[in-house]
């Protein structure tokens, strides 16, 4: 797959990409750290398949890009920011907004939130901890299968990791379609396949111990 | 063939390290490197399940694993 075709000139500089390695059959770029240093890359011809990208951390500052022909608000908000890992507190509205679509009818979104007790147990806090880039690229994939049985606008998906108290927002899904039935019903499938694939992981901590959940029989 | 691995969670807890070198004949499955793995690091066999990802994908027992591979050591997820 086409990833990121650009073409730089003599003496153009790259400072702050400190590793780029292709991994073999992930359509995937890895390791990209820093990006938001970048300075002085000129010439660049067009991103042209954004959304085959999987695993990219951090870049949050494509704007300062010269030379992108796709327009660069356009590629991070529909295409990256869309699947998102961060260990700074969620918000419900942008993971809507990146969802929202004029050819929708319905948003659905779910918000997980952590609850004070589980087994009968006070819960004094969560800690998550995820494997970033498989995460992220689970994600696409589960979007990519309820695109194939809900007629799906747009997915955004963001899910917390760190350590959280009790009420804070741990994942927020929000899925548009034409009609509400078919939101509903995507959504509820996008977090139930959520929970069984993205590699993320969830630490209970009690008064008096904590439990990696579902770590054992 | 040496291979670099990542620990995640509660195998990353019973590793003591979120990474780990393990050794394997040339053409080792991830069957083969379960069993290694398991001797190194028995409480892993404990666990509900241990999958292997193998470039950011889940892997299959007789996924034949490279030293330039990326892998990862997944405890059952819980995540949501």
């Amino acid at each position: 797959m086409k990833l990121l075709s650009f073409h730089p000139s003599v003496g153009d500089s790259f400072k702050g990409i400190k590793e780029i390695k292709i991994i073999k059959g992930i359509k995937g770029i890895k390791g990209i750290k820093g990006i938001k240093g970048i300075k002085g890359i000129k010439g660049i011809k067009g991103i042209k398949i954004i959304k085959g990208i999987k695993g990219i951390k951090g870049i949050k500052i494509i704007k300062g890009i010269k030379g992108i022909k796709e327009s660069s608000s356009n590629i991070q908000n529909q295409e990256l920011m869309n699947y998102k890992i961060s260990n700074q507190a969620l918000d419900p509205q942008e993971v809507i907004r990146l969802a929202e679509s004029d050819k929708a009818g319905a948003v659905a979104v779910f918000i997980g939130t952590v609850r004070n007790h589980s087994q009968n147990k006070h819960v004094v806090s969560l800690e998550y901890e995820a494997y970033e880039a498989m995460a992220i690229r689970k994600m696409e994939e589960i979007s990519e299968e309820a695109r194939q049985k809900w007629p799906i606008e747009k997915i955004a998906m963001h899910h917390r990791i760190g350590k959280l108290s009790i009420g804070e927002i741990a994942v927020v899904v929000a899925v548009s379609t034409p009609h509400r039935k078919e939101s509903f019903e995507a959504c509820e499938f996008l977090i139930d396949t959520l929970k069984q694939v993205v590699p993320i992981w969830k630490k209970e901590i009690y008064e008096d111990g904590e439990v990696w959940v579902a770590a054992h029989a | 063939m040496k291979l670099q691995i990542k620990l995640f969670g509660i195998a990353r807890e019973m590793a003591g390290s979120s990474t780990l070198e393990i050794e394997l004949e040339e053409s080792a499955t991830i069957k083969d490197f379960k069993q290694t793995l398991f001797t190194v690091l028995p409480d892993l066999a404990r666990l509900r399940t241990l999958m292997v990802a193998v470039n950011t994908d889940y892997g299959e027992d007789d996924t034949i694993l490279r030293s330039d591979d990326e892998i990862a050591v997944i405890p059952p997820v819980s995540g949501g």
